[in-house]
């Protein structure tokens, strides 16, 4: 008997983390991917106004303090059905929502302060200020006792204090520790694929909205219909579907590349959406290729059928390899991280279903091939 | 973005080295000291720019302080040469 779990969850969207920056936060979790810190509750509804979506019983049930019981980590999958907690009355939400607009405007007010330059103060930027103040003393010292060399050597001081002051330090991390943290994630994805055995070809969703997170449905059964008749736009809250309706059986899951364009797209301060068809592949080559140096080279075509691209390693290149050994179904199917970035650059380009036709990772290159969803293969045709 | 660090690094390296030179040299004029740290500091930069519009971005009011800066020393010249 093949009986699939309907799991109703909700589709990640994306805000920006006061603390850290990271423009994406799982929503059911509240709290930043990358460094943790709780969101505030007054951003997550602003988020909520923002993508015009209310949040339903089940979230507020999540939304709701836990209790000792709740706290407590629970081995069985969450029944979202015990989650319906008791839903405010509309005089109570009026209430919370007036009460919410000061605390929303005093952190805006905050993260503004925070944010300014960028800063965040710590040693470094202490001792920054410290050689300014050297800097700034060592000349006005010099001109009292009329020494111009000890100004140059003044100014030095000060200009390497401003530097201390704006560069943000950073830690850095060898290739392999981020290939150790991906590939169990990665690993337990080709075991699901393999468990369930699809030999199907992936869809990447169009992406409606800049806050979306990029989902590529993976059809459980071989189904002629195109994406789009399937209704899936409207079916975003269902990460396992119901095999009732055997169109709608697959898997919809977060792409693995979607983090990483997150990432691109804040380091190039860009948004896909926001592209011309006509600037895809060269805003893709700047991204990938001078932001994260993620790979060495981009090139590609676009046609009416679909695109496609084909990546040349950069500093991620042990990554690829290790996916396409250790997960070959995750890396064929879905892409690695690095093509299904590159896939969820095109998704939010073309705003269009995309089907993933091939995925080959040699060596050294990767090579995509991606077809409009509703557009015959040259082959059927 | 950790090379960053390294070039800010090699940045106060240099400019201290270049500025003890220009000590031993015996240059008293503090606008060439300036200009020289400003030479040194875009060559940097340009080995940063490829790490992201973000520390681009934190780089900026420096950039905008070495600016005003030269402009003050180019209208001070200005200023001596039309006098």
């Amino acid at each position: 008997m093949r009986h699939l779990q309907r799991i109703v969850g909700r589709r990640d969207s994306a805000v920006a983390c006061p603390s850290c920056g990271v423009r994406r936060i799982r929503l059911d979790m509240r709290f930043c991917d990358q460094c943790g810190q709780r969101i505030p509750e007054s951003l997550i509804r602003n988020l909520w106004r923002e993508t015009a979506s209310e949040p339903r019983k089940d979230d507020l049930g999540i939304n709701r303090a836990p209790t000792g019981a709740e706290a407590l980590p629970s081995p069985e999958l969450p029944d979202r059905t015990d989650q319906s907690a008791p839903v405010q009355g509309p005089s109570d939400n009026t209430a919370r929502s007036r009460l919410s607009v000061m605390p929303l405007r005093k952190e805006a007010a905050r993260a503004g302060s925070e944010m300014s330059f960028g800063i965040k103060w710590g040693r470094q930027q202490v001792l920054g200020v410290f050689l300014i103040i050297f800097g700034a003393a060592t000349e006005l010292a010099s001109a009292v006792i009329g020494v111009t060399s000890l100004a140059g050597l003044g100014l030095a001081s000060f200009i390497i204090g401003l530097l201390f002051v704006f560069v943000e330090s950073q830690r850095s991390f060898t290739p392999e520790l981020v290939e150790a943290a991906v590939l169990s994630s990665l690993t337990n994805i080709e075991r699901l694929l393999r468990e369930l055995g699809p030999e199907t070809k992936a869809v990447y969703l169009k992406v409606h909205d800049r806050l979306d997170v990029p989902m590529v449905f993976l059809p459980l059964e071989e189904n002629a219909a195109p994406p789009f008749e399937l209704g899936l736009h409207d079916e975003d809250r269902f990460f396992l579907i119901d095999s009732e309706d055997s169109h709608k059986t697959g898997l919809l899951l977060e792409a693995p590349g979607a983090s990483l364009l997150a990432l691109m797209e804040k380091e190039s301060a860009v948004n896909f959406i926001d592209l011309e068809r006509q600037d895809f592949l060269d805003m893709l080559k700047s991204s990938m290729v001078e932001s994260l140096e993620v790979a060495a080279d981009v090139k590609g075509t676009v046609t009416q059928e679909g695109v496609k691209f084909r990546i040349k390693d950069g500093a991620l290149q042990g990554l690829s390899r290790y996916v396409t050994r250790s997960a070959p179904n995750v890396a064929s199917r879905l892409g690695c991280p690095i093509c299904s970035a590159a896939i969820c650059a095109a998704v939010k380009v073309f705003k269009s279903d995309m089907i993933l036709e091939e995925a080959v990772h040699q060596p050294r290159y990767h090579s995509v091939t991606l077809r409009f969803s509703g557009v015959a293969t040259s082959g059927a045709s | 973005v950790a090379l960053a660090e390294r070039d800010v690094a090699f940045y106060g390296i240099a400019i201290l080295v270049s500025g003890l030179l220009l000590m031993l040299i015996g240059v008293q004029q503090i606008e060439v000291y300036y200009v020289v740290y400003l030479i040194e500091f875009f060559v940097v930069m340009e080995n940063v720019a490829s790490f992201g519009q973000s520390l681009k971005r934190n780089l900026r009011p420096v950039i905008l302080v070495f600016l005003l800066g030269f402009a003050y020393i180019v209208v001070q010249r200005m200023l001596q040469i039309l006098s």
